[in-house]
């Protein structure tokens, strides 16, 4: 009883629910939350930790930070009574001063600023004995750029006047996400030598990380703050606030953050459309070496570049196509082919851009569902391009997605029969982080045709003067690498006619006029009007069987007499049959000979020859 | 020199803007076209009426074969008598016949036929002559025939009971070749009057 008013209690429920407007389950919000994409975007860099400072007469030791990581950027801040000073043991580190370094205030005090990255095993280096004495602290930061000098953008100021204001100019950043480290010195032993620094232009300006100070000698000590510049340009002066009246060393330094890491991670070759789409495949797979096949023929590569460590902002990185022949070696130590080393692409380069009528440069590529995919990772499609150099302009490209782009390219001249690889570079020359695959074609083989026909001899055997004679023939080519496809053409050998008497060679057998394709406005002389050919020689291509260019217009529409058009052998070679689509494979031309006598052509054996010429079209 | 002379040319070339050589890719495929044509041979002749004859009073009829032929060596046309009794022979009496001049027999007198220029001796009797006028000249034969058609130069013969060669040629002819004959009858006094008549049959044969 129960159990039934329960599952009657249900079905009411759902019967109500059905009929009074579908009240929504959920009210708050209306709809389900939308899953938000995460993407992994690296923060500028961040400070970490600072050792301890220290002062003293002499030589000092400052202490590394506790908590360090391999990469990490350390800066050494010294204060001296404007004295030099150096690093006088590196202990297993390399210490170099940073740019603006130092910053001194005549005779009273002096900013020195060494850096060093953290090559885990080095220890606290020692200063060398500046003369009155010196004061330093060192301090951490994390997510720094690990290639070359770790800022983007430094600056430096001194303040001669003994007083608590300093001010340091600003500079400008040529990136996104610095953090500009804020150290000022001063010939002051107060605990705290600054204590505080504005800069309308940062944001998030800590408080001091470290303080340094001593009373030898005439005093002195430093202070270092750091604040945030998240966008590429100027930043104005910093202001700092001294505890007391001292002159003045000052510096920022704009730490660059990690780059973002690029790999050419996936690829596939795809023939060309004159549009941002691309044509169909050109292998079954993708990151796989393709074969053209013919000379100058264009085709498209879309190529996946892996982002790595760092967001790729948008328009964050300049890059250029280049190729490479293989040559005997590899894709990725190419030998003795042409070019010898990776060589940027333009549009007179062997394997030049291929420039489309209607897409333009940099255009968004439209995006299809053969694309190269790599691993599943998210792509963020880029651009068409049919010149250098390009970057991401679309959209930006957050840390471990692939970017992609559509390249434009043809066989400008490339040797045949050799391969080619491509790379990314920066348009600074810089190779990307890695290259995981190399794009790689293979150019058509050098052009080539050959021609065979079904049959050496045309034998017609008896032929009774007044009832013509019908033997069919076959050409077939083969072609290869002609980009222009190919042309077959015929002529007689013997000038008198096609066949003559074999034991009398003055005795012709008459032939219908001669082939002339380019008579009646290229429409040919052919006839359809079998009395034309009555008593003679003539020939015609089959539209049956058939499968290069049947031409209508020189032949017939069809192979029915009354409609198919006959030709007299021609004593030059003739075009017979013109397609210039058939660039490569086996294409078939059925020729039918036809032969009629008269009553008084002399009796007995004739013979000729033809000769059939197919050239590759130029 | 020859370098600066090659040097110039080198650089008169890059400055005319002569285009790379383009090398022809061709492949070229010889067939060979055999037929052998038939002989052929068309002969037409016409019917031959010779009229009424009067006894003593010879009459004659001429007419043509017209031979066709592809053949290159050439060939003969021959002509015999049906009946065996004579050319001609009484319609309603098949034992009556005109009597016949002596049957031609071209192998006569070394080749040179049995023919007679002497009227008299085709006197009353059924005989031809191969025309020289419309026949082709080279198939005319003066030995047989005579220099001309005029009479006492003009030979005549007899119709043979087995075929004869009348004219023959040994070469390719390329148009329609004719032999003219001319049908002679005469009759004597004492040959039974009535209507006469007879076949002959005219074969044309290309030489071997």
């Amino acid at each position: 009883m129960r159990k039934t008013i329960f599952f009657l209690s249900i079905f009411l429920f759902i019967v109500v629910w059905l009929f009074t407007n579908s009240f929504p389950i959920w009210l708050n919000p209306r709809t389900p939350p939308k899953v938000q994409e995460a993407e992994a975007v690296l923060a500028m860099p961040s400070f970490v930790q600072c050792g301890s400072g220290t002062g003293a007469a002499g030589a000092i030791s400052p202490a590394l930070p506790a908590t360090k990581s391999v990469d990490d950027i350390f800066l050494l801040f010294l204060e001296t009574a404007d004295q030099v000073i150096t690093i006088a043991g590196s202990n297993g580190g390399t210490w170099t001063e940073v740019l603006n370094s130092p910053q001194s205030a005549a005779g009273t005090t002096r900013l020195t600023v060494f850096w060093s990255r953290y090559n885990g095993t080095q220890g606290d280096p020692t200063t060398s004995d500046s003369g009155d004495h010196q004061v330093g602290v060192i301090c951490g930061y994390s997510g720094v750029t690990t290639n070359g000098n770790p800022w983007d953008v430094t600056s430096g100021g001194i303040d001669t006047v003994s007083d608590t204001s300093g001010s340091i100019p600003g500079a400008t950043t040529t990136g996104a996400n610095r953090l500009i480290v804020i150290v000022g010195a001063g010939d002051d032993d107060a605990d705290t030598p600054i204590t505080g620094a504005v800069n309308s232009s940062l944001a998030s300006i800590s408080s001091a990380r470290a303080n340094a100070e001593t009373s030898l000698g005439n005093d002195g000590g430093v202070t270092v703050f750091d604040g945030q510049k998240s966008s590429a340009g100027g930043y104005g002066a910093t202001t700092l606030t001294y505890t007391g009246a001292t002159t003045k060393g000052m510096m920022t330094i704009a730490l660059k953050p990690r780059d973002p890491t690029y790999a050419q991670s996936a690829y596939r070759f795809f023939e060309n459309d004159d549009s941002t789409q691309v044509g169909a495949i050109m292998t079954a797979v993708q990151d796989a070496t393709t074969s053209l096949v013919f000379a100058a023929q264009a085709f498209r590569l879309r190529m996946l570049l892996h982002i790595g460590l760092d967001l790729l902002s948008l328009n964050g990185e300049n890059f250029k196509l280049q190729f490479v022949g293989k040559g005997t070696g590899t894709c990725d130590s190419p030998s003795g082919g042409t070019p010898s080393i990776y060589t940027d692409i333009n549009g007179a380069t062997i394997i030049a851009y291929n420039n489309n009528i209607t897409p333009g440069d940099n255009q968004a590529l439209t995006a299809t569902t053969t694309d190269p995919t790599h691993n599943g990772d998210t792509i963020v499609n880029q651009s068409y391009e049919e010149a250098n150099n390009f970057t991401n302009s679309v959209a930006r490209i957050p840390s471990g997605y692939d970017g992609k782009w559509d390249f434009s390219l043809k066989d400008n001249g490339a040797d045949t029969d050799a391969f080619y690889c491509f790379r990314v570079v920066t348009s600074g020359n810089v190779p990307l982080t890695a290259y995981n695959v190399y794009p790689e074609i293979k150019t058509s083989a050098a052009a080539s045709i050959s021609l065979s026909l079904s049959t050496t001899t045309v034998f017609f055997g008896d032929l009774a003067p007044g009832v013509p004679n019908i033997v069919s023939a076959t050409t077939s080519v083969d072609v290869t690498g002609a980009s222009n496809g190919y042309y077959l053409s015929v002529k007689r050998d013997s000038a008198t006619s096609t066949v003559t008497m074999t034991t009398e060679r003055n005795t012709s057998f008459p032939d219908f006029t001669a082939w002339d394709p380019t008579a009646n406005g290229n429409a040919g002389n052919a006839t359809s009007t079998i009395a034309d050919i009555t008593g003679k020689f003539a020939f015609r291509i089959q539209n049956a069987s058939t499968t290069s260019n049947y031409s209508t217009t020189w032949w017939g529409s069809n192979d029915i007499d009354g409609t198919a058009k006959y030709a007299g052998f021609p004593t030059a070679s003739q075009k017979i049959m013109d397609c210039s689509a058939c660039t490569s494979g086996i294409t078939f031309t059925a020729i039918k000979y036809r032969i009629d006598s008269s009553l008084t052509q002399k009796n007995g054996a004739y013979d000729g020859n033809l000769t059939f010429t197919a050239l590759v079209n130029p | 020199m020859f370098k600066r002379f090659i040097s110039g040319l080198l650089l008169v070339a890059l400055m005319a803007g002569i285009s790379p050589i383009q090398i022809a890719i061709a492949e070229d495929d010889p067939q060979v076209v055999t037929v052998t044509v038939q002989q052929t041979l068309t002969l037409s002749v016409a019917t031959s009426t010779l009229g009424a004859l009067t006894p003593g009073a010879a009459v004659s009829a001429t007419s043509t074969a017209t031979v066709s032929t592809n053949s290159l060596t050439g060939w003969n046309l021959k002509i015999k008598r049906d009946s065996a009794t004579s050319t001609v022979t009484l319609t309603t009496d098949r034992d009556t016949g005109i009597p016949d001049f002596t049957a031609w027999d071209p192998t006569a007198n070394g080749n040179a036929g049995n023919a007679t220029s002497t009227l008299a001796d085709v006197a009353a009797k059924f005989s031809f002559h191969v025309q020289n006028t419309e026949t082709t000249a080279a198939m005319y034969s003066t030995t047989w025939w005579g220099a001309n058609d005029t009479d006492g130069t003009a030979k005549y013969a007899g119709m043979p009971t087995a075929s004869q060669t009348i004219a023959t040629r040994a070469d390719y002819a390329g148009t329609a070749q004719k032999v003219e004959y001319k049908l002679r009858v005469d009759a004597p006094a004492t040959q039974k009057s009535g209507a006469y008549d007879g076949t002959l049959t005219m074969t044309a044969l290309v030489n071997p």
